[in-house]
């Protein structure tokens, strides 16, 4: 991503924070894990900074350094994956040393640099702890590149912060608190290291508002007139949150990006809630107009676009906020911005529930008629109840769900989960039929269960499969369990354990005993392909007979060559998306069992939770890359399907069957579905009322989202030859939104052979 | 008593109000040349031809006793001539060749429409269209009373050309009358359908008598049937009876024509209108009408 990490342009040759950053995190090898972060991110967090730009209201702009340390790094201009607390970019680092222009002592230095932390990443020191069977299972973490069944993704940074409490309380209250407990006197050496980190970690903070008071103030001093009240207005916000919690909403907003920019965390929680009473008092006091709340709100979300640029969920609505009319208020001037501000980022939700404001829904509707592809749709209801159960919380807490990035559920601001592994389970098939070999690289993968001879029945067959997807199910808790552990051991991740509960006041890191909900989840891909295959197997090959199983493994390997009425025989079995009981109850089978057994791995492994997403970005376009023809008559290497939805096209039956296929199987043991629907505007222009009766419908059937698409017909297609006359077609591939033009030419196909209803 | 229908479609947003699922059912007295649903005149199964699923393997022409089908499996010669044996059907690898047309008991109809009940909340209903629903008027009325009975509502969408008591049999069984008003004129209603209008007349009064709601519903082809006269005699229709509530103007569309080619049929040779003409003929039946006028 552009913006994410600095490009090789902003990086000097002799990489002087990189070493000041080395240096630090040597010389305090000895202190407690907190102590030394709170020392790393004192180096790297004001490193990382850089000035405002004209137009932004407010300052934290910050762009990832190669060295540093951080729930999450991801740069996709170097290897694309994701890093987690003590990261390397290696790849950056070796292309800065071997620049042409780069002196030989400083060659020498950073080859030294790239030495030592090649082992020292925490990535590194994850694989570093592998067990034989892991290394041999997950021998590469490059999904994007490398073909295998399951790979790891070290991600934390999904944690919904408690941005309430910060902007209630400002950086001096939540200093006082850990003052007040550091000061009790009763806290052992592991709470002292914590609590005192995290003082310092506000000095940090404190520091980096001086310093940009200071820019700001210079700025003012060379600025015009209207620049120069900008910048004045935010020097005095700077002074202010320095020594005092936020005294009006763009106070409140301020504190919140600076926060959010620092602490590599990307979403926004429940806005509305934190921001709504801030935005009326300011609102109804007349100190802010509607004008300039606008304003703000869209340098705001400027900043979520081209800094964070991924992730940046933004809820609204919903049970559980402490102040909904306030809320509500705000969350009508949250999506007012956002169609005008015109990106996919910030990716505004709205919480759907029985009794809501119409205006809120009316809104919404309003908004997402737009084309955005926002909000994204959330069914109160049937979300709280599958939190209750799945994440096995009060419903009060459930009502505290939130979500991020693609949709993973969350806690709001008492839980971490982000999706850490994922898996192909078009490929577990797979390897299954080959008898666990990956036929795409040749290699051993997975289980060898047998022969196709040896499933002489369909149960057999069936439950090899279920056998295969367990074991890797096992060993992506166990993948799970060893990232926490190493991070744990590594990092105190002191900018989200000092906003998750309970962790100050246990005086703990969040993975070190402190949050009060440390779950897990992990993402499967391809669950219809699967379960689409295992219907036309068992329909040709075992009710039928009209061919072996292992005859139809050889079409399937050569990709149905010379065998094209074999597949046309394969794409006329049922198929899910068209409310057909056997397509259906396959799907739901084979869900249900994954959704249990992984379930069950919590425990095993030591969390609150550990739950299947069934929400697929275009990886599912990725892995599909590296997967043979499939026996729901996919051809090879073409993507799989998306989330809990259709093959693309292959819901034939209209929309209700589509919905009723979808609402098919319980959810409730899951961190979240992807259901995309395409629509067609004419529906929101022409039929509100049967769009209404659509989505409370589909809210009634236990549906958790609908991540609705809207366009006319015919724009895809028109616009896959003149994308220059598209920019703003926007569509939800599953776990993001992007503009229609600019997706790979893959995902370009999977999204446009989706039917549009 | 089994109804022969084509399909039976959820998430039909123009056929009566909110959410409906239309049984389409087979056999038409009438042959407008702007049918939508040229695939349900006949009241017998045919058979259709999806070009985009065909492998061109050439099973149906193997398969076909009249050798109706080319080596490719397309259609070959006039798909009229088709006597919907299903050979080619049978003989698909693909789904290329698809009957249309099957058997359907009243109880596995309602069934079928029940799985949609979560959608209709108390808006929308059944709609039983076609072809012409009043040809089968027993299996719609013993659909639409199990269907009454579950709380679903059913509405018939026809084109009244059936006996008198088709019409009286329903009378308790359907909560909404969707009625063609095709022509005003009865020597252009019988030289463009082939039949006189003054049935379809007599069957609205009745309608209308028996205290039935009733939504007009006129199919207007530019060059065919969209004269000022139609216009006004639409208008003094729908104001001469209490029962109608409403009138839906159906401008022509050429959806017709992809399943014409389907069928193995020519097509059918009509352009449709633009945009700014359907709304011209809305606003002036709006000037004529005192009942409300919808562009469908």
């Amino acid at each position: 991503m552009r913006y994410f990490a600095w490009d090789d342009a902003h990086l000097g040759n002799a990489l002087e924070p990189e070493f000041a950053f080395t240096e630090t995190y040597r010389a305090h090898a000895g202190d407690g894990i907190a102590a030394r972060e709170a020392a790393c991110l004192a180096v790297c967090l004001p490193a990382s900074a850089l000035p405002p730009e004209p137009g932004d209201w407010f300052v934290g702009r910050r762009k990832y350094r190669p060295l540093g340390v951080s729930p999450s790094y991801w740069n996709d201009e170097t290897d694309g994956l994701d890093h987690v607390s003590y990261y390397a970019d290696l790849d950056r680092l070796a292309r800065v040393m071997d620049r042409p222009d780069q002196t030989p002592e400083n060659r020498a230095a950073i080859a030294g640099l790239i030495d030592f932390w090649k082992d020292e990443n925490v990535n590194a020191k994850v694989r570093a702890r592998f067990d034989p069977e892991l290394a041999k299972q997950m021998p590469s973490d490059r999904w994007t590149r490398d073909s295998g069944v399951i790979f790891g993704l070290y991600r934390l940074a999904g944690a919904q912060l408690d941005y309430d409490k910060l902007v209630l309380q400002g950086l001096p209250g939540l200093r006082r608190e850990l003052e007040r407990l550091l000061a009790a006197g009763d806290c052992d050496e592991k709470q002292q290291d914590f609590l005192t980190a995290e003082l310092s970690l506000i000095s940090t903070l404190t520091g980096l508002l001086a310093s940009y008071e200071a820019q700001l103030r210079a700025l003012a001093e060379g600025a015009g007139e209207a620049d120069r009240e900008r910048w004045l207005s935010m020097a005095s916000c700077a002074a202010r949150l320095q020594r005092e919690k936020p005294a009006c909403f763009q106070d409140a907003v301020q504190l919140v990006w600076l926060y959010s920019a620092f602490s590599g965390t990307l979403d926004f929680g429940r806005m509305d809630e934190y921001l709504g009473d801030w935005y009326v008092h300011d609102t109804d006091a007349g100190l802010l107009t509607h004008e300039r709340a606008m304003e703000l709100l869209l340098s705001f979300y400027r900043l979520m676009r081209q800094i964070h640029n991924r992730d940046t969920r933004l809820i609204l609505g919903g049970l559980g906020r402490r102040n909904p009319e306030n809320a509500d208020r705000f969350a009508l001037i949250a999506m007012e911005a956002s169609a005008k501000h015109g990106e996919m980022q910030p990716q505004v939700s709205l919480r759907m529930y029985k009794g809501m404001d119409p205006a809120v829904r009316r809104a919404g509707l309003d908004f997402l008629q737009l084309g955005m592809s926002y909000p994204l749709l959330y069914n109160d209801e049937a979300s709280v109840a599958a939190v209750m159960k799945g994440m096995r919380v009060s419903r009060e807490e459930a009502e505290q769900y939130a979500f991020f990035g693609c949709g993973e559920y969350v806690l709001n601001r008492m839980s971490m989960g982000t999706p850490n592994d994922i898996i192909n389970l078009a490929k577990a098939l797979e390897v299954t039929l080959h008898g666990g070999r990956d036929p795409v690289d040749g290699k051993e993968h997975g289980l060898d269960l047998g022969a196709p001879e040896d499933f002489d029945t369909f149960e057999k067959l069936l439950a090899a499969y279920k056998k295969q997807v367990e074991y890797f199910t096992e060993l992506a808790a166990r993948h799970q369990r060893l990232v926490y552990d190493t991070v744990r051991d590594s990092g105190a991740m002191l900018m989200m354990s000092l906003l998750l509960k309970d962790c100050v006041a246990r005086g703990r890191a969040a993975i070190d005993g402190g949050i009060r909900y440390l779950a897990g989840t992990y993402e499967t891909y391809g669950n219809i392909t699967a379960a689409d295959s295992l219907t036309a197997i068992r329909s040709l090959v075992y009710e039928q007979k009209l061919l072996s199983l292992r005859e139809l493994r050889e079409i399937l390997d050569r990709d149905f060559e010379g065998a094209e009425e074999w597949r046309a025989k394969l794409l006329a079995c049922p198929k899910f998306g068209n409310d057909d009981p056997a397509a259906d109850g396959m799907a739901g089978e084979i869900d249900r069992h994954i959704f249990e057994f992984t379930a069950a791995q919590a425990e095993k492994q030591g969390l609150s939770s550990y739950l299947v997403v069934m929400i697929n970005n275009d990886a599912n376009v990725v892995l599909g890359r590296k997967t043979l023809a499939t026996a729901d008559g996919r051809r090879a290497y073409t993507y799989l399907s998306n989330g809990n939805g259709p093959m693309a096209g292959m819901d034939r039956s209209g929309l209700t069957s589509l919905i009723r296929s979808m609402a098919s199987t319980d959810m409730s043991l899951t961190a979240g579905t992807a259901q995309n629907l395409k629509l067609s505007r004419d529906l929101f222009v022409r039929h509100r009322d049967e769009l209404n009766d659509l989505i409370d419908a589909a809210w009634d059937l236990g549906i958790l989202s609908l991540n609705v698409s809207v366009m006319n017909p015919g724009d895809m297609e028109d616009a896959m030859a003149h994308p220059e006359k598209y920019p703003n077609l926007f569509v939800r591939v599953g776990g993001f939104s992007a503009r229609f033009t600019e997706l790979d030419p893959g995902t370009q196909q999977d999204v446009l052979h989706r039917t549009m209803y | 008593m089994n109804g022969i229908i084509t399909d039976i479609l959820s998430f039909s947003l123009n056929d009566g109000p909110g959410i409906r699922t239309a049984v389409f059912l087979k056999g038409c007295p009438l042959r407008c040349p702007w049918c939508h649903n040229p695939e349900t005149l006949s009241g017998t199964p045919q058979a259709m031809w999806f070009a985009a699923r065909c492998v061109h393997c050439g099973a149906c022409a193997r398969a076909c006793p009249k050798g109706l089908r080319a080596e490719d499996g397309s259609w070959r010669t006039d798909g009229a001539a088709c006597v919907g044996c299903g050979a080619c059907v049978r003989a698909c690898p693909a789904g290329a060749s698809v009957m249309k047309g099957r058997r359907v008991t009243p109880e596995a109809a309602a069934a079928r429409i029940e799985r949609d009940r979560p959608f209709f909340r108390g808006r929308g209903g059944a709609t039983f269209t076609g072809g012409e629903p009043l040809l089968q008027a027993a299996f719609v009325k013993e659909t639409a009373l199990l269907l009454r009975r579950r709380g679903i509502p059913s509405a018939v969408e026809t084109s009244l050309f059936a006996p008198a008591d088709a019409v009286d049999s329903l009378l308790d069984a359907v909560d909404l009358w969707l009625c063609d008003w095709k022509e005003t004129d009865p020597e252009k209603h019988r030289l463009l359908t082939g039949e006189d209008n003054a049935p379809v007349r007599e069957r609205l009064r009745r309608l209308d008598a028996a205290g039935a709601r009733i939504v007009l519903r006129c199919p207007l082809i530019p060059g065919v049937n969209d004269s000022p006269e139609h216009l006004a005699g639409i208008a003094a229709l729908a104001d001469s009876m209490k029962g109608i509530e409403a009138v839906d103007l159906l401008p022509y569309h050429n959806i017709g024509n992809d399943k014409r080619k389907k069928l193995g049929l020519p097509p059918d040779g009509f352009t449709p209108p633009e945009q700014g003409e359907k709304e011209g003929w809305a606003a002036a039946l709006r000037g004529l009408c005192r009942k409300p006028v919808r562009l469908g």
